[in-house]
């Protein structure tokens, strides 16, 4: 009784954690989905504001500087084109003119004047180069192809950040000369600084050789990777970049036809830090939920569990109470069916027993009357006999649980309750075919018991058979895996089909009121599943009824209500 | 004349003994193993009254004793029923039954009973003859 109390506490206590677990899954599972979308679709559109912010920047930027280079090259032009070569290499020509510029702050460092050979000619600024060759530089025959030429930054021969501008002027045929100008590095680099937004922005630029044209102003933060190169020259690129964590954004954007990265930077922390702020409210929010939503779902499984519980408890009650009255019914009507089984032989005894009386007080002593007193007496005994029967087949029905197992030979058996079936006066058009199968193994059970069964199915048959005038039953043994097989065939009527179902129950009878009390069958299914065995019928569509026992090798059932001898 | 009294039960001995304490006590008896039996045997020999166990395969009591009641009103019937069948019998009285016994009975008190059946329908005979008389004794002054 505990085992299975525990059993059932057990499937209480799995049901409730299934239904907890279950309801706040799906209870919770949305919260997080909700949040995620939201978080993705802001994180979107905060990189698309910031994206288009950087690109702005640098364009504007790329586009001050572009105008800042133009400008320098349009003067040098238009300085070279209103002088001629004798006109500027006169001496303080060139200091006049750039104390000029230097008036106008055009950014201009030093002028120089150089001729097709290379010979600087004339020159005025800070260093003393007049007479410096550059035959042999790079630049002098690109700015003779050219027209024009834009140095990258570097500190040439004054070990000074600076950046050269030259431009070309033809006098005569063939003759040509160049006018070439210093830019300070500091002008240019206060043109890039424009384009350092905030404490964390910066602006760089870069050449193809990703040396620093204008450097960081955190140049730990990152090292320009190459990549930064198979940037498209037409487009402005925004990459986002891991540094420290920190969400930082890079435009990057071609100057200088190409020759010039300039690259932006953003630190945009502050913009994405609502919604670090946001995921973290979001995240306690889903705690919240989780310890609430967890509170209420246990406290009302547990309530619900309770009650479900009670009625199961109350369910149980009734069910037994149902099954008494059931009980009840049946007692009442099993005594109704004995009384009417036990009246008729005692109506014969008590009609035979007045004859007797009737007869012995005539007195006349005839050799006639001897023999009807004989005879009175003779039914007497035999529904006494009768009575007998019944009383103890009342008594089969309360006995039922007591076996007693032994090696039985099934086929004695069968012989037996076939002779026992003629005997009992049924059957008198009634073939009995017996195909037992020889060397049947012995099986561990109660023959007086298996006795009773196939006495009554042959009963049954005999009945059955008698009710249209006779017919055949065969009855057969066989061997089975793990046991044997007895099986009892009629050729009669068969059983209908709406008494299929119940004919194993007790007091379920088609016989007419008065000659089955509804016990044998159910007796019978009793005592063979008690042994261990099944029992059930067939129903061959041909007509007739199939009785089937089988019996294992090894008696005694799951109940184990069995005594051994 | 003797009362003719026929016996009615699937209960071969019962009958067998009955029908022979009934002769002794200077009934004619005949007898009937079941409900149509009993009706084949009434009409060969009519009973005056007929003595019917309730319960019985095949055509049970209160059927056989509608139908004899429907083909000879004026016979009389007394039902035999055991203790699980009172209401049968109760049943046979509203359907014109003059009494019941129950199962197992003294036989005199069933002759006593049979008796009295009898006389009632023999009064009734009586009533039924005059009444005719009475109407062929109208119809001719008329």
């Amino acid at each position: 009784m505990s085992g299975a109390g525990g059993r059932a506490s057990a499937y209480w206590a799995a049901l409730r954690q299934k239904i907890i677990i279950l309801t706040v899954l799906v209870a919770l599972i949305p919260v997080p989905l909700v949040a995620g979308t939201f978080v993705r679709y802001y994180n979107t559109y905060i990189r698309g504001a910031v994206a288009r912010e950087l690109t702005a920047v640098a364009l504007g930027r790329k586009e001050a500087i572009e105008v800042f280079l133009r400008e320098r090259i349009m003067l040098l032009r238009t300085l070279a084109a209103s002088h001629t070569r004798a006109g500027l290499s006169a001496p303080g020509e060139l200091g006049r003119l750039l104390d000029l510029l230097r008036a106008q702050q055009a950014g201009l460092s030093d002028l120089g004047v150089i001729d097709a050979s290379g010979r600087q000619v004339a020159y005025s600024g800070p260093y003393d180069l007049k007479g410096k060759d550059y035959g042999r530089a790079e630049w002098l025959r690109e700015v003779a192809a050219k027209g024009v030429w834009v140095s990258d930054l570097s500190l040439g021969h004054r070990r000074v950040p600076h950046m050269v501008i030259a431009v070309r002027r033809d006098e005569g045929k063939k003759d040509f000369w160049v006018l070439r100008a210093t830019i300070d590095a500091a002008t240019f680099d206060r043109l890039v600084a424009g384009a350092r937004l905030g404490e964390a922005g910066d602006a760089f630029v870069l050449n193809r050789a990703l040396q620093y044209q204008v450097a960081p102003r955190f140049p730990a933060r990152a090292a320009p990777s190459p990549a930064l190169l198979k940037s498209p020259l037409a487009t402005t690129t925004v990459t986002e970049i891991d540094a420290r964590h920190d969400k930082v954004f890079q435009a990057a954007t071609w100057l200088n036809n190409g020759r010039w990265l300039l690259v932006v930077r953003e630190d945009s922390s502050a913009e994405f830090f609502s919604l670090g702020s946001a995921k973290r409210w979001a995240a306690g929010a889903f705690v919240f939920a989780l310890v609430a939503v967890s509170a209420t779902v246990i406290l009302m499984t547990g309530r619900l569990m309770g009650r479900l519980q009670a009625r199961e408890a109350e369910l149980e009650g009734m069910c037994d109470r149902l099954a008494q009255t059931t009980r009840l019914a049946a007692l009442g009507k099993l005594a109704a069916g004995v009384a009417h089984e036990i009246n008729n032989p005692l109506a014969v005894i008590g009609e035979s027993a007045g004859w007797m009386k009737e007869l012995l007080e005539k007195g006349e002593g005839s050799g006639e009357q001897r023999r009807e007193l004989i005879r009175a007496a003779e039914d007497i005994g035999a529904q006494v006999h009768r009575c007998r029967d019944i009383t103890a087949q009342l008594l089969g029905f309360a006995r039922q649980s007591e076996s007693r197992l032994a090696p039985t030979d099934l086929n004695a058996v069968v012989r037996d309750a076939v002779e026992l079936a003629h005997k009992g006066g049924g059957g008198q058009d009634v073939r009995v075919e017996e195909e037992l199968s020889a060397g049947l193994p012995e099986v561990e059970s109660d023959a007086a018991q298996l006795r009773q069964v196939f006495l009554n199915i042959l009963d049954n048959a005999f009945y059955a058979l008698g009710q249209r005038g006779g017919g055949t039953v065969v009855v057969a043994t066989s061997r089975e895996e793990g046991g044997v097989l007895v099986s009892i065939a009629d050729d009669g009527p068969g059983i209908p089909r709406e008494a299929r179902e119940r004919l194993f129950d007790p007091f379920f009878t088609t016989k007419p009121v008065g000659q089955g009390t509804g016990l044998g069958l159910s007796i019978c299914y009793g005592i063979v599943t008690k042994l261990g065995g099944r029992l059930w019928a067939e129903h061959p569509p041909q007509g007739g009824a199939v009785f089937k026992v089988f019996l294992p090798a090894q008696g005694g059932g799951p109940e184990g209500n069995v005594a051994k001898q | 004349m003797k009362p003719r009294v026929l016996v009615v039960d699937d209960e071969e001995k019962f009958v067998d003994y009955l029908r022979k304490r009934l002769e002794l006590r200077d009934f004619e008896v005949t007898t009937a193993a079941s409900g149509e039996a009993a009706l084949s045997e009434l009409a060969q020999h009519p009973a005056d009254v007929v003595v019917l166990d309730v319960l019985m395969p095949g055509m049970d009591g209160i059927a056989t004793l509608r139908e004899i009641k429907q083909r000879s009103p004026l016979t009389e019937v007394i039902m035999l029923t055991g203790h699980a069948s009172v209401e049968s019998a109760i049943e046979g009285m509203k359907l014109g039954a003059y009494d019941y016994l129950m199962k197992p009975c003294e036989v005199d008190d069933l002759a006593d009973r049979i008796r009295k059946a009898r006389r009632r329908k023999v009064e009734q005979e009586e009533r039924l003859r005059q009444a005719r008389t009475r109407e062929m004794a109208a119809r001719r002054d008329f």
